[in-house]
């Protein structure tokens, strides 16, 4: 199993364990294929290849059709739901994480591209980043799918949805075979290997930059237990400022004239 | 000479540009990355700035930040150890911010441009806005309110300016403020403050009655002197920018919202939309009470108002309507967006006391990147402006959603005329039925129009002190009963609106168009809606405008002079 499937695996256990996480994740697939649906559509009447027109024809409406079992899911879910009444504890704040608008952030969606990408790389580059993000979704579905098992009718809109998504696999494969044979191999060879190279690429730079911000917050942490203590403890004590401050009267202002070369 | 403002690390990073104290450009950098409200170091907004004038970043004389940051860092760190234990989680968070990247913003500037670190200067945050707000008002002498957020201590600030000074009175610290305040409930309520979070609570206040209004005149006490201050035991702000508000605010008003869950808003429970009549009804009487106190010690008639309250447009109208200004001006962008142009006007002014202003220069936003056309897009080019007002005008008047994209960004993100989608106002159903298509946005949510100026009067309940807040948007108004008969689509429940007023000389096409659908119809108002997708800025290039009329049930779109017609 690849590392990044192993790390989506630990961060997705605990959202698909909590009803709440699970409906608002949900309702994040569900924007996200239906997006993804109308961008695959616009791309199917800008290309030139009579065959790929009608897969991509055939995504859109596979795309839409995804979103449409999510919002189903979400809504059964919704509507059984006891909403929490958090008491507002720190161990209860993961419960709205996803409520600050950036639901699709935690755990990996499906991907999509704008259909402006089709006229920016052309037709091959296109068809070969969608086929590295179709075989990249399978495998983050197959992910969710193993972890909603405890859940069989969230589970099986994952299976359903992984079926089109070998279909999906498979048809980009097959056209950029096609056009392999057809005399453009190193144009498909380079598009493929930039789609592959993009994606290890960007793996790698994720890998690195959220072990190293985690071990810098775990110096601070220590930190802050430790050396910031005493004056934590001191800080406490004072009173916080109300009313007025007089600029004119008070030149520990900021707005008060002071040299616009001073950082303080 | 020529002056960089820069504003980064807060909603809205943005550059801008003068020359001899004229602005020449500006830009925010969401603009390039397409993430509303970018807050990082705007780097490709300062490359299109230089680029938009022929100058490198040697032929600059000054660059001046938005703000102070050892003062804000000083500010960040006592709030942080006063919340102490509380605050172990954002702690971390936090410095990891600041001791990556916040904290060197002297050298990251020098670094960036290759220039010597001694020519980057600092302006205090609410300066910056008192700044921007003034500088580009329509009057030489006025009073400066700043309602803000956060900045370094400075949250409220009074201040006045005639000519091209300005005068820092008294202002109110962190952490009460108003702006935060807004923030809070916003989240609690399950919008995103900061993206349009704390605008979405002013228009559901709008839905509901103000029956937690005992309960917010605790929270938010105001002081006979005019200054307020923020009982902050329902709030966590102070100390976590990651969540705002705590549990006391979850006994007083239960179980917080979760985003796109049930928004109770009609029949028996009310309780987000009262719980926001509440909250607008508290900041408008605080910003009275400030206005009040300014009166007091400004002469001036005019009210230059600005920070992140004053996007809120209700507040605007009742600081018009029951406070003791004449006018009220509010810039275009009163928000961080309009930062760097404030600290660079702040240091022109600083520099030379006695250059001249130019109020209309200043005050035009389309100072952004033209828009990017394809090379290859498949269209009728049209041959006249003639033309483009009559394709527009057939599609209106049989009720289509057509979208019209030209010129320069404006400042901000939203349309002002010129990255729109337009539809005929008359029938509220079919304008919100087609608009879904669009706009992913609530249904509570109103649109609103681009009026002709002209018709103002007939149109709204405007004083005459807020035409100019008007020509960029920035003031809401009750519609006349006829008004509100004739283009319900874009009416307020509370019957309000927010109409963009349009004259012939700051924008002669739009006004030609609205002319001609007044003359067609009797109606002197179109509605208008920035042409953005979700969670995006107002369109960048031909190709995401095209990308919109594909996903949406627009039938036209017209590029500076090219029509794309929906097959």
């Amino acid at each position: 199993m690849p590392f990044a499937n192993l790390l989506l695996r630990a961060r997705s256990r605990k959202i698909w364990r909590d009803p709440v996480r699970t409906v608002l994740t949900l309702e994040s697939f569900s924007r996200t294929e239906a997006d993804g649906g109308k961008d695959i559509g616009s791309a199917a009447g800008k290309v030139a290849d009579d065959e790929l027109r009608g897969h991509l024809r055939r995504h859109t409406a596979d795309e839409l059709r995804h979103a449409e079992l999510f919002r189903t899911r979400a809504a059964q879910l919704r509507s059984t739901l006891d909403l929490p009444t958090g008491t507002g504890s720190e161990a209860e704040d993961s419960a709205y994480d996803l409520s600050r608008g950036r639901p699709a952030a935690e755990v990996d969606a499906h991907g999509f591209f704008t259909s402006g990408l089709l006229d920016e790389l052309g037709e091959v580059a296109y068809v070969a980043m969608l086929h590295a993000a179709e075989k990249r979704a399978a495998q983050l579905f197959t992910v969710h799918r193993d972890l909603t098992r405890h859940d069989p009718e969230t589970c099986a809109v994952f299976e359903e949805i992984l079926r089109d998504e070998q279909y999906h696999v498979a048809y980009t494969r097959t056209i950029l075979e096609k056009w392999s044979n057809n005399g453009r191999a190193s144009e498909v060879a380079a598009a493929k290997s930039g789609a592959r190279g993009g994606h290890f690429w960007s793996a790698w730079k994720r890998t690195g930059i959220r072990s190293g911000a985690a071990f810098s917050r775990g110096v601070l942490h220590v930190l802050y237990l430790t050396l910031l203590l005493p004056f934590g403890l001191f800080a406490r004590r004072g009173a916080v400022e109300q009313g007025w401050a007089d600029i004119e009267s008070d030149a520990s202002s900021g707005n008060s004239s002071k040299p616009l070369r001073s950082q303080y | 000479m020529l002056i960089l403002g820069i504003s980064a690390y807060h909603h809205g990073a943005s550059a801008a540009l003068l020359r001899d104290g004229l602005p020449v450009a500006a830009a925010q950098e969401q603009h390039f990355t397409r993430e509303r409200d970018d807050s990082g170091f705007p780097t490709r907004a300062i490359r299109h700035c230089l680029r938009a004038v022929g100058a490198e970043s040697p032929d600059l004389d000054h660059v001046i930040f938005h703000e102070r940051p050892l003062r804000r860092f000083e500010r960040t760190l006592v709030h942080q150890l006063k919340a102490f234990p509380r605050s172990r989680g954002s702690f971390a968070q936090g410095m990891f911010h600041w001791l990556g990247e916040r904290l060197w913003v002297r050298g990251r500037i020098a670094d960036e441009l290759g220039l010597d670190a001694e020519r980057v200067a600092f302006c205090e945050h609410a300066m910056a806005h008192a700044a921007w707000s003034f500088f580009s008002a329509p009057a030489h002498e006025a009073a400066l309110l700043v309602a803000d957020d956060e900045g370094e201590w400075t949250t409220t600030l009074l201040a006045s300016g005639a000519g091209t000074s300005l005068r820092a009175l008294s202002e109110l610290r962190f952490p009460h403020s108003l702006g935060l305040l807004a923030a809070s409930v916003a989240e609690f309520l399950g919008f995103e403050p900061g993206r349009g979070g704390e605008r979405a609570l002013m228009e559901l206040a709008a839905h509901g009655q103000p029956r937690f209004a005992e309960r917010f005149a605790q929270i938010l006490q105001v002081a006979e002197d005019g200054s307020f201050s923020v009982d902050t035991t329902g709030f966590r702000f102070s100390h976590d920018a990651r969540r705002r508000f705590g549990p006391q605010l979850e006994e007083w008003f239960g179980p917080p919202r979760l985003t796109n869950g049930t928004l109770r808003l009609a029949g028996a429970d009310t309780r987000d939309a009262d719980l926001a009549a509440s909250c607008q009804l508290a900041i408008e009487g605080a910003l009275l009470a400030l206005a009040r106190r300014l009166r007091q010690r400004a002469s001036a008639d005019t009210l230059c108002f600005s920070g992140e309250v004053a996007r809120n447009s209700q507040a605007v109208a009742r600081l018009l309507r029951d406070g003791p200004f004449e006018s009220v001006w509010v810039p275009p962008a009163p928000g961080d967006a309009g930062l760097a142009l404030g600290a660079a006007l702040r240091l022109h002014h600083e520099l030379d006391g006695n250059a001249p202003r130019n109020t209309e220069l200043l005050a035009d936003p389309q100072l952004g990147e033209d828009l990017l056309l394809s090379d290859d897009a498949a269209c009728a080019e049209l041959p006249d402006h003639e033309q483009v007002l009559d394709a527009l005008l057939e599609r209106l008047l049989r009720g289509e959603l057509v979208g019209w994209v030209r010129g320069g960004a404006a400042l901000g993100g939203r349309s002002l005329g010129q990255r729109c989608a337009l539809m005929d106002p008359r029938d509220a159903a079919a304008a919100r039925r087609q608009l879904a298509s669009l706009k992913a946005r609530e249904d509570f949510r109103p649109f609103h129009p681009v009026l002709l100026a002209e018709a103002a009067d007939e149109a709204l309940e405007l004083p005459v002190g807020g035409r100019h807040a008007a020509r960029f948007g920035r003031i809401a108004a009750q519609a006349t009963p006829r008004f509100a008969e004739q283009a319900p689509a874009v009416v307020h429940v509370d019957g309000s609106t927010r109409a963009l007023l349009v004259d012939a000389q700051r924008d002669a096409l739009m006004h030609q168009l609205l002319q001609r659908f007044a003359d067609r119809t009797g109606v002197p108002a179109l509605l208008h809606t920035t042409l953005n997708g979700r969670g995006a800025p107002a369109v960048r290039t031909e190709a995401e405008a095209l990308d919109l009329m594909q996903r949406s049930a627009m039938t036209a779109l017209v590029v500076e002079r090219r029509l794309h017609t929906k097959a």
